[in-house]
């Protein structure tokens, strides 16, 4: 029998790796905390074997990962017929929208710029978050990308590039040999207009 | 964007992103995960999955599995040796016999039928075609506009 204080000892030193996987996949902290729930789960079951594990980090993030794209899959199924065309038009044309001003300013004020990081990629359509994360966080190849997410290699490319974009443009980051410099390093306050 | 201004956006954004710090986990998530393992434990063998029963009751269970698969394999074999194809087909047309009113009446309105599409033209048959068509069409445009309205969910594609 697995002695609760033990498991509690090792979720807390996993959780947040967890859940920050599933949240920045999935872009809702419910849906983040459902998944994650599942893992743990998972990982209960099988804690005989994980617990003196030297790899029990990539475990659970492949776990993590699977459940959120095998969510997203159902999600995306469920909705391809009548919704693609819409969604592919707001991905061409829209930008993540930002919180309202007055939310935008207290987050600049507490000087949290990974938060504003943080929010915009939550905002970016899924099309683009999803490879976006994959690739950055995941590490996984443009083409793994593709195989997993059942889409072709340019559209897992033109999804990053414009996931990117959106990225730089709401951060106000500069790239070298343009105009001026602000984003992350280069600004006090990034976003202020 | 050449593939120079391409590289050092990549390069920009995947600094940015791997500077984030791992996002907290809600306080809850702990307290969920550990009421659910506990309800679980909680739970009778039989109830849980196969692979997390008792090692005993797996092997019992599996004895029990392999004992009914030849004995239905056995009686299976025996009943195929005993089975006379021409007194059962013979059999099951006699308990159908009170469907052969029904099957003359169906024959004589399909005749009556093809009799009055030849006697008037093809034109009724594609106008028919023609409004089942516009019928299904309708369907499946009424059909999505409902499901769009019910189930649309802003927040994901904005």
């Amino acid at each position: 029998m697995i002695e609760s204080q033990q498991f509690e000892a090792f979720m807390k030193a996993y959780q947040n790796m967890v859940f920050s996987t599933a949240v920045r996949l999935l872009g809702n902290p419910a849906e983040a905390e459902d998944v994650s729930q599942e893992v743990f789960l998972k990982a209960y079951e099988r804690y005989e074997e994980l617990k003196d594990s030297q790899t029990v980090g990539g475990w659970l993030k492949t776990v993590t990962r699977n459940l959120c794209l095998n969510h997203l899959s159902r999600y995306r199924a469920r909705w391809r017929f009548f919704s693609e065309m819409f969604s592919e038009r707001d991905d061409d044309e829209s930008t993540p929208e930002w919180a309202a001003p007055d939310t935008h300013e207290q987050t600049v004020a507490a000087g949290d710029h990974r938060q504003l990081l943080e929010t915009a990629l939550n905002k970016l359509p899924e099309t683009q978050r999803v490879p976006l994360v994959l690739y950055h966080f995941e590490e996984m190849s443009y083409e793994e990308i593709a195989a997993k997410l059942r889409v072709s290699l340019s559209k897992v490319k033109t999804d990053i590039h414009r996931g990117r974009e959106a990225l730089r443009r709401k951060l106000k980051l500069k790239l070298a040999g343009e105009e001026e410099w602000g984003g992350l390093q280069g600004a006090e306050n990034p976003c202020a207009t | 964007m050449d593939n120079d201004k391409e590289k050092q956006l990549e390069e920009l954004i995947h600094r940015e992103l791997r500077n984030l710090p791992e996002v907290a986990a809600p306080p809850t998530l702990l307290h969920r995960v550990m009421l659910a393992v506990h309800e679980n434990a909680r739970r009778p063998w039989w109830v849980r999955s196969w692979v997390n029963w008792p090692l005993g009751m797996q092997m019992i269970s599996l004895a029990v599995l392999l004992a009914s698969a030849g004995l239905v394999s056995y009686f299976l074999g025996a009943a195929w040796d005993g089975f006379n194809v021409t007194s059962m087909s013979s059999r099951v047309v006699e308990s159908f016999a009170w469907l052969k009113p029904i099957w003359e009446i169906v024959s004589a309105l399909v005749g009556a039928a093809a009799v009055m599409l030849r006697v008037t033209g093809q034109q009724f048959l594609l106008i028919g075609a023609a409004i089942v068509v516009l019928a299904y069409v309708t369907c499946v445009a009424l059909g999505t506009v409902c499901v769009r309205m019910a189930f649309y969910r802003p927040e994901r594609f904005k």
